[in-house]
């Protein structure tokens, strides 16, 4: 062989390398990481007719598996006030240990207990020696005061220690009862919500007993995407602290920005449960994290005016996230398109349950909150008044649908009706973290 | 003198001991105030430092905004929006030109909630800042232009809203609505935790908002509610609102127990000592005061003892010598030298037994109505042969026949240790001489001799008991050094004296009785 034919079979082989990998970058990507859908209510519309139409934006993680998942970085914080000692501070003792068993080896935790004061019990680190976490866990003694804000902070300064674009982080707060020392409003734990959602940093929240602040701990909650939980009894701490240790294992994509762009003529109107913003034509939403096979939602309003376009694009949505699987920033996009017939059967047959189940959830909720402001002023007849009518409305609507979401939806309704019943004095204090918890947690598509 | 010496044991025992006590409690406190001081100082010190730590931090932010916002007012919406999305302390942004119109954000028709608040807030700034704005006209005077950057901090009525803004290069301001609780609680990460195990801070320690209401607090100690703060330190300013309170337990600045415990007991020790020491000594003295009171009881004894055989001896000797007569000299100078030195032997007893009686207080006067110069003659007639014997020679001069008050055998003793004590120490004079005058108040008796007299300085220690003026050479009889010591007492109890005149070249003895008021003699 001469040096031309050799040049050749080099060139070749790099030709073919190329290609192999790049046919194989292609084949890799068998399904992003997170994926979009737009799913009007009605795909098919009535041809001249204007309607409001429902839109479900759904985000679904894909690619966590039990070998490959995201590492995590969690601050436990937990009230050790005085009114946690027996049994709660045993069980929250118990469930704590529970959950950091579980963890890896490459999991970072942290543990911060507080009563009057704040102490860091556990510095961050990463979770090899367990039996020693276990062992200070097991000291924790209860007596004090409730410094939940002083909690939260050294919680959240324990994560940025190790704080990382790749790993989930999260703090997992527990409390019993109201704070009293250092900051205690609603609204100003729902601005460090906030401001530590915005660097990815999520706050789940579980209030044990009757005597916590639903509204401090939910809002503090939602502010990043976290799950608020009510644990009635000290005994469904560890269910809760299980359902977490799932929800932060299983973060698929983190820092979600998901944009529509909404075609000419068609109004959105607003998103339910006021999750997004709406400027113009554009709707934006920000979500803190997917989780792996499981859907986080957005219903939006339209107003469609009357058309006769046989096909028409009505929304094109982008998503930008951070693949926590992938390590890397990606982007997936949908579009969401109907069509015009003058046939009514057409227009019913191609109603999509889910989505219009979905919305029923929102509707009912947003219900449900409208209701325990007007408790919370005192209007007692009059948030009666407002669930009756949800429990029928959502009973009415519910008929329409397919049996699978009747027996979704008519729990739905009965609860509504149940708390309508339970608006007097003595029963309102436990009703109301249900009804809010609940009502918030459909909302915020809390992980179940 | 009994009662002296525990008074004074008592006072021996007690100024030591409280003496020490209270200069050890001064001591005490004065280490006490020291050592509050330091720590005071040692917790001011940690606390400053605390205080360095937050506001570096703080001026990291405040580098961190200003890098930031050095061209805001050339950002698009939505870099403006990008940055509330992701900045962790921005609730709002904002831009006003220098005429102070607000550039952004863009005000809907219709504000909304947050739109109404941002204005309310930014209108408050305005208000608090007016200098940051210029009219169109004063633009071009850029020299005069103030700070580029800084904090606004303002009350708001429920808290404060803290602006954080900077001066662009076209002169507008940009800044933003900082996100109070997200600022505190990054404070609240740099400030120490509180372990449950015994090493965290005695003390109680918070950082405290403008309203007095606590943000965060670490250390054991939990102070009662309405307690006012050992000390306070606020932050430097703009957010010298915000301030350090620090209880102390009550306990904080005690010297350990165990200390003061051993100061306690070492001086409980040294006092039982100082008192075990007075009760040695107490037991010391009274056993010899019970010693010298047994000598002297066991001396009266004896002399009483002696008495009644002299009295014996003196009675058959003074018969014996009325009844002989001058037929046998020899056997009349035996009897001569019998009676005296009998004489003197009872006059020594006496002596001995009346200062025995004076010292236990019990010495009296039998007082009868006598006329002194018979008196005289009796004890010279008495001590004749002695004196004869003795080379002296007597010359008396009685001039006070008035019979007067008195007791004789006082008297008698007085007169008999003056003219024993002429015998004894000035015989060389070979001359006594014996004088009595009444005057209108008084009875004056003068003993005087020629010899060799007294030095001066010895006038009044001759009267002291057991003191004898010893001239080594012509040192002769014994004495006891008692009796002068109790002719003076005696005239004492007379009411009267005994003194020494005239001591130079002999001695002479002026013995004062005092005669009493006839209405009261009659009486």
């Amino acid at each position: 062989m001469n040096w031309n034919h050799r040049l050749a079979l080099l060139v070749l082989c790099l030709l073919w390398a190329g290609i192999a990998s790049a046919a194989d970058r292609i084949t890799s990507t068998t399904r992003p990481t997170v994926e979009l859908t737009l799913e009007p209510a009605h795909e098919i519309l009535k041809t001249d007719e204007a309607r409001t139409l429902y839109l479900k934006v759904g985000l679904k993680g894909h690619g966590a598996t039990d070998k490959k998942r995201a590492p995590v970085n969690v601050a436990l914080v937990l009230d050790r006030s005085g009114s946690m000692q027996g049994e709660k501070i045993r069980h929250a003792k118990e469930a704590a240990i529970m959950f950091i068993d579980r963890l890896a080896d490459e999991d970072i935790v942290s543990v911060v207990t507080y009563d009057s004061t704040v102490h860091v019990l556990v510095p961050a680190t990463r979770c090899t020696d367990k039996e020693y976490l276990r062992q200070l866990i097991g000291g924790i003694e209860a007596g004090g005061n409730t410094a939940l804000y002083g909690g939260v902070a050294k919680g959240a300064a324990e994560i940025r220690k190790f704080h990382s674009k790749e790993s989930a982080n999260r703090i997992i707060l527990l409390s019993d009862g109201l704070a009293n020392v250092g900051p205690s409003s609603s609204e100003e734990l729902a601005t460090l919500g906030v401001s530590l959602a915005k660097e990815g940093i999520s706050i789940s929240t579980i209030g044990l007993g009757l005597d916590y602040n639903e509204d401090l701990m939910n809002k503090l909650a939602m502010a990043g995407d976290g799950n608020p939980a009510f644990a009635e009894k000290p005994s469904d701490l560890a269910n809760f602290f299980d359902r977490e240790l799932r929800s932060v294992t299983e973060i698929v994509a983190t820092d979600l920005a998901i944009k529509l762009r909404v075609a000419d003529g068609i109004r959105p109107v607003r998103v339910l449960g006021d999750r997004g913003d709406v400027h113009g034509q554009t709707v934006t939403f920000r979500l803190n994290q997917v989780y792996h096979d499981w859907e986080n939602y957005f219903i939006v309003e339209l107003d469609v005016p009357a058309t006769h376009e046989a096909r028409k694009e009505i929304v094109h949505g982008t998503a930008q996230y951070h693949d926590l699987i992938g390590r890397r920033e990606a982007q997936t996009e949908a579009r969401a398109v109907v069509r015009t017939s003058a046939s009514v059967e057409e227009v019913e047959k191609s109603r999509n349950d889910r989505v219009v189940a979905a919305a029923i959830l929102l509707v009912a909720a947003e219900r449900t909150v409208e209701a325990v402001k007007l408790r919370d002023e005192g209007n007692i007849e009059q948030a009666r008044q407002v669930l009756v009518k949800n429990a029928d409305w959502v009973a009415t609507n519910a008929a329409q649908l397919p049996a699978e979401f009747q027996i979704q939806l008519q729990s739905v309704g009965e609860r509504s009706a149940v708390d309508a019943q339970n608006l007097d004095a003595e029963n309102y204090q436990r009703q109301r973290k249900v009804m809010q918890t609940e009502s918030q947690g459909s909302l915020w598509n809390v992980k179940q | 003198m009994n009662r002296r010496l525990p008074v004074i044991l008592m006072l021996l025992v007690l100024v030591p001991v409280v003496g020490l006590g209270w200069l050890g409690l001064r001591l005490q406190s004065a280490e006490q105030r020291v050592v509050e001081r330091r720590l005071r100082e040692s917790l001011d010190d940690r606390l400053a430092l605390q205080r360095l730590v937050l506001q570096r931090h703080l001026i990291d932010v405040e580098r961190d905004l200003a890098r930031q916002f050095a061209d805001a007012d050339q950002w698009s919406p939505e870099q403006h929006d990008a940055l509330r999305r992701t900045h962790p302390l921005v609730v709002e942004t904002f831009v006003l030109s220098p005429g102070a119109e607000l550039l952004h954000p863009r005000l809907s028709e219709t504000l909304s909630s947050r739109e109404r608040d941002l204005v309310r807030q930014l209108n408050a700034f305005l208000r608090a800042n007016p200098m940051l704005f210029v009219r169109a006209a004063d633009e071009a005077d850029a020299s005069d232009r103030p700070a580029t950057q800084g904090w606004s901090v303002r009350y708001d009525g429920s808290g404060l809203a803290i602006f954080f803004w900077r001066r662009t290069l076209t002169g507008a301001i940009a800044g933003i609505e900082v996100a109070r609780s997200r600022l505190m609680a990054d404070l609240v990460a740099l400030l120490p935790d509180t372990p449950t195990s015994g090493d965290a801070e005695a003390g109680s320690f918070r950082l405290v908002d403008e309203n007095g209401a606590v943000i965060y607090q670490w250390g054991r100690h939990e102070p009662e509610s309405a307690r006012l703060p050992d000390g306070q330190m606020t932050l430097d300013p703009p957010f010298a609102a915000w301030r350090f309170e620090y209880f102390l337990p009550a306990d904080y600045f005690a010297a350990p127990s165990g200390g003061r415990l051993a100061f306690w007991a070492a001086l409980a020790a040294g006092g039982v000592l100082i008192l075990a020491l007075a009760f040695a000594l107490l037991r010391e003295h009274s056993r010899e005061m019970r010693e010298a009171a047994q000598r002297v009881h066991f001396v009266n004894q004896v002399s009483h003892e002696l008495k009644t055989p002299l009295t014996n001896i003196r009675l058959h000797a003074e018969l014996l010598d009325e009844s002989t007569d001058d037929s046998d000299p020899e056997a009349r100078r035996r009897l001569d030298i019998i009676v005296a030195e009998s004489q003197r032997l009872s006059r020594l007893i006496d002596n001995v037994l009346t200062f025995g009686r004076e010292g236990r207080g019990m010495l009296t006067l039998q007082v009868r109505t006598v006329c002194l110069d018979d008196l005289v003659r009796e004890i010279v007639e008495r001590f004749r042969p002695v004196l004869r014997s003795s080379g002296i020679e007597i010359e008396t001069a009685l001039d006070a026949p008035q019979p007067v008050p008195c007791d004789p055998d006082a008297v008698g003793q007085i007169l008999g240790n003056l003219i024993a004590n002429v015998e004894k120490y000035a015989a060389d004079g070979r001359h006594l001489a014996i004088t009595t005058t009444q005057a209108k108040d008084c009875i004056v008796v003068q003993v005087a001799d020629r010899g060799p007299g007294v030095p001066g300085h010895a006038r009044e220690r001759i009267f002291e008991p057991f003191c004898r003026l010893d001239d080594g050479l012509t040192a002769r009889a014994a004495g006891t050094g008692i009796g002068l010591t109790i002719a003076r007492k005696l005239a004492h109890l007379h009411g009267g004296s005994l003194e020494l005149v005239q001591w130079q070249n002999g001695c002479t003895f002026e013995l004062r009785l005092p005669i009493p008021d006839r209405e009261a003699m009659r009486s």
